[in-house]
């Protein structure tokens, strides 16, 4: 019996009269890789911004490991062991790759101002001790020439991985990846596929993921989940979703029947 | 009960001074999402030229005031090519801090022009106050303000009502979007900055009429920005309001609070009030509510 | 980059700034000549070092609010007068000593931005900027109006000179051995702060404020804590300051100052400690060199006097300001690492 990590219980998202969210629900459990997809505008990154905090849902409700998080700020979450990459280039541009990396670590980190300022040895040692949790993150992702790089320097799809790199760092309980792969050719995909593979399997981190790419979708997924208009209209193992023809429609560009 | 009547009516004249100059930070923060920080210095720069047009070309009165709006164009036009057109794009940090190299700038380009001392200001506006029963208003401040909302009202409509209006806001929203709508982003940030600068040049005028001109003029601008920002800086009604609330609260404060704390209150009231509506409500009372995405 | 060769044996060897032994050395060779600097040096030159090393301190301040974390500071210098008024009430009216008089005057100014940096908890971008201009229009006003036994009132406060284990420190060169220390200490502070997780921090949220919070950066402490450090740094540096003059007036922390501060930043270069040194040097020798051709000019030429160059002065650095931010948005210090990594490979110049 695999443990339920991560529950939205109807979330509901409105802006003034638009509603982004209608009526969403969605359980993750650990080790699964549970997949969002739908078509443009159908809600999917709205949904992944009420689960990371970003935006308060107008309604529903958000579950965490059983507690409910549906009111806590998105660092709070972060803390609580909830990370996420973005859609497009949100690293940090001036930063090296390692030290994009390195702040994933900061809630696991302790050194406060007076550490910073002085930076005794026992700061030191902590930096050096999350220096080497992030050189393994490097090399998990084949990182180690570019660890002195500036990220700002980088290409797009290397910067989606140091974005992942960054993730990786909060030491996640689950790890929510919003179109991870737009914009990326066929190898750079396929090496991600097998990072994201990797991560459930190795460090058995459940993932929730919105993706266009169908074959990428139906090829590591456990589970599918499709919205149309905020809405689950179809949900299960990917055969299943497949052949539904709600879901074809949908993609066909039907009305919902 | 007249005390109060008259404290109020000259904080609305005050304020609509206020406002004028808040729709200048309005139209250029409208049509280019530029926080003109130098945007005082503009209005300095605007009485110089005025002044220059009326006393040192000699030109009567009614050619130096055009005279002066239209230098004060080109000088907008200026502004815009060599500051802020390069930054296009760039961090908004990067745009404010080239607003503060303006600061520097003009500063020291109209002493180096126009020198430091202080001179008297043409009387553009007649001297003295008009009598309502026993409430006095300054007919500088009382005709000024009539222009502001004439202005007011123009700008509302043009940008409202006219396609060339709502084109700059769509451009201020995503210059992307706009190129790909045929919306010519450079045009629409002249257009901003030659309203913007004339509009300043306009406030100087009410302002100055018939008074000292000194580099000091410069300190409206920080004195107008917490009025923009209480308006919400896309609102062109909301500056309006704004000032008058503004300048009936200060009025308010300078008759009755600061009798008691030695006439500091009215001085640093509209900055206590930027930390209030960045505190309450950051927006301003009619700017537009920004969603974040990511 | 670094010269071939080097091989880092622990993480922590490669987060020091001095790595190879020529640099150690020429580095504490530059310090003692900073040091023994006051026994070459006109006593003019060494007053002039000494403002530097004052001014220094405050941005290097601003480099940690507005270049590390990336939030607008035009209040810097109210914060600077808070830490020279608080030292000089500390000094003159509680008869402490300046060892003791300048942290307190530095921790009060920190205190005092918190207040006007709580508005960060609601707002994003620049808008805080304009809180930091209502703290230096604030501050005249607040200092004039306060009861003259606590600051004088719109008198100013005269300081009693510097006092260490009963010998007055006297004189231009007393006076620098003390600034040059406080200046050591906290580019130091700077220094360490930049690689440290609050500095991360600072420069995540500078990065994207965005993604941050995501990251479990808690977005409104940070800031506050940005304003707080930045304007400790301001406060320590007015009360150097307030020793230095020796006579304490509000109109000596204007917005213009806090505006000069930003330009000399913005030129040096915000993203590192060393950009606020370089700036401040850059700034100064500017205004110095000005002075001296104007003295050398005034004479000759009827027209130009110091109401001319004083204000070219400024035309030239706004002019700086606005080319920096177009064609070199990182200032000076990316120029000297370019320098600097130029020479390692000479004369191979593709390494």
């Amino acid at each position: 019996m695999r443990n339920t990590v991560l529950s939205a219980k109807s979330l509901r998202l409105t802006f003034g009269a638009i509603t982004a969210v209608e009526d969403i629900s969605l359980q993750v459990k650990t080790g699964q890789i549970c997949a969002l997809i739908g078509p443009n505008g159908a809600g999917k990154s709205s949904f992944l911004n009420c689960l990371s905090g970003f935006y308060s849902p107008s309604s529903g409700t958000v579950e965490f490991e059983g507690e409910d998080i549906t009111g806590l700020t998105p660092f709070r979450r972060a803390e609580m062991g909830m990370a996420r990459t973005f859609q497009g280039n949100q690293t940090y541009q001036s930063m090296t790759v390692r030290e994009n990396i390195l702040s994933g670590f900061h809630s696991q980190m302790r050194s406060g101002l007076l550490g910073g300022l002085l930076y005794w040895g026992g700061v030191q040692q902590e930096n050096a001790h999350f220096i080497n949790l992030a050189e393994e993150i490097i090399e998990f992702l084949e990182l180690e020439p570019l660890r002195n790089t500036l990220v700002g320097e980088l290409g797009y799809g290397l910067r989606k991985r140091i974005d992942l790199g960054r993730a990786l760092g909060l030491n996640p309980k689950i790890l929510i990846m919003d179109e991870p792969m737009a914009g990326m050719n066929t190898e750079e995909k396929g090496d991600l596929a097998r990072f994201i593979l990797d991560i459930r399997d190795a460090r058995n981190i459940p993932i929730i993921l919105v993706e266009h790419d169908m074959e990428v979708v139906m090829d590591i997924s456990d589970e599918v989940t499709v919205i149309d208009w905020g809405k689950v209209i179809s949900s299960g193992p990917p055969d299943k979703v497949r052949s539904d023809p709600k879901v074809i429609s949908a993609y066909l560009g039907g009305g919902v029947v | 009960m007249i005390e109060l009547v008259q404290s109020l009516s000259s904080g609305v004249l005050l304020g609509l001074l206020y406002g004028i100059v808040a729709l200048s930070f309005v139209v250029i923060y409208r049509a280019s999402r530029v926080v003109n920080l130098a945007q005082g210095e503009v209005v300095m720069v605007g009485a110089f030229l005025a002044w220059m047009a009326a006393s040192s070309f000699g030109l009567p009165l009614y050619l130096a005031i055009p005279a002066a709006l239209a230098m004060s164009a080109c000088f907008g036009v200026i502004i815009e090519r060599f500051v802020f057109r390069p930054l296009t794009g760039q961090p908004i940090f990067a745009v404010v801090m080239a607003s503060i190299g303006l600061i520097i700038l003009l500063r020291g380009a109209t002493m180096v022009i126009w020198g430091p001392a202080t001179r008297p200001f043409p009387q553009v506006f007649p001297l003295g106050a008009i009598e309502i029963g026993p409430i006095l208003l300054n007919t500088a401040l009382l005709i000024g303000g009539v222009i502001t909302i004439i202005c007011a009202a123009g700008l509302n409509w043009f940008f409202m009502r006219t396609d060339a209006g709502l084109r700059l806001a769509a451009v201020a929203e995503d210059h992307t979007t706009a190129l790909s709508m045929g919306i010519s982003v450079k045009k629409s940030a002249i257009i901003a900055w030659v309203l913007g600068t004339t509009l300043a040049t306009v406030s100087a005028i009410i302002m100055l009429s018939g008074s000292v001109l000194g580099v000091t003029a410069a300190e409206i601008g920080f004195r107008a920005l917490p009025v923009a920002l209480l308006g919400g800086m896309e609102s062109v009604r909301g500056a309006v309001i704004a000032g008058v609330l503004v300048g009936m609260a200060e009025a308010l404060a300078s008759t009755y609070l600061d009798p008691l704390t030695n006439g500091a209150l009215s001085q640093i009231f509209p900055f206590i009030l930027i930390i209030l509506v960045l505190l309450i409500r950051p927006q301003g009372l009619f700017g537009w509510k920004i969603i974040e995405r990511i | 980059m670094l010269p071939s060769g080097i091989i880092f044996k622990s993480y922590a060897a490669e987060e020091a700034f001095l790595v190879t032994r020529p640099q150690k050395l020429v580095f504490a060779l530059f310090i003692v000549a900073l040091f023994l600097f006051p026994m070459v040096g006109s006593t003019y030159l060494v007053g002039t070092v000494s403002v530097m090393m004052i001014t220094m301190i405050a941005v290097l301040g601003l480099q940690i609010t507005v270049g590390m974390a990336g939030q607008i500071n035009l209040g810097q210098s109210a914060f600077v007068g808070v830490g020279a008024y608080v030292t000089a009430a500390m000094a003159v009216n509680y008869e402490l000593p300046f060892w003791l008089a300048i942290p307190i005057g530095g921790l009060t100014a920190g205190l005092t931005s918190i207040l006007f940096g709580l508005p960060a908890a609601r707002i994003k971008g620049f808008y805080l900027a304009l809180t930091t201009v209502a703290a230096q229009v604030m501050f005249p006003l607040a200092i004039s109006r306060l009861p003259q036994s606590w600051f004088g009132g719109s008198n100013g406060m005269s300081m009693p000179s510097m006092e260490l284990f009963g010998y007055e420190i006297w004189g231009q060169t007393g006076l620098y051995l003390v600034n040059l220390c406080f200046l050591i200490v906290f580019t130091t502070l700077a220094f360490n702060l930049q690689r440290s997780r609050v500095g991360r921090a600072f420069i995540a949220i500078r990065e994207n404020d965005v993604v941050a919070p995501v990251m479990g950066i808690n977005l409104v402490k940070y800031k506050i804590l940005a304003f707080f450090i930045g304007a400790v740094f301001a406060g320590i540096s007015g009360g150097l300051y307030a020793y230095y003059v020796t006579y304490v007036t509000a109109e000596q922390f204007t917005l213009w100052l806090s505006v000069i501060y930003l330009g000399m930043l913005l030129i040096g270069g915000m993203t590192s400690p060393l950009g606020a040194i370089f700036g401040v040097i850059i700034i100064t020798f500017l205004q110095e060199t000005t002075h001296e051709i104007g003295g050398y000019l005034s004479g000759r030429i009827s027209f130009v006097d110091e109401s001319v160059l004083f204000p070219a002065t400024n035309i030239l650095l706004g002019a700086v300001i606005i080319a920096v931010l177009i064609f070199e948005p990182h200032g000076m210090v990316r120029r000297w690492r370019i320098a600097k990594a130029a020479y390692r490979i000479w004369p191979n110049p593709h390494g």
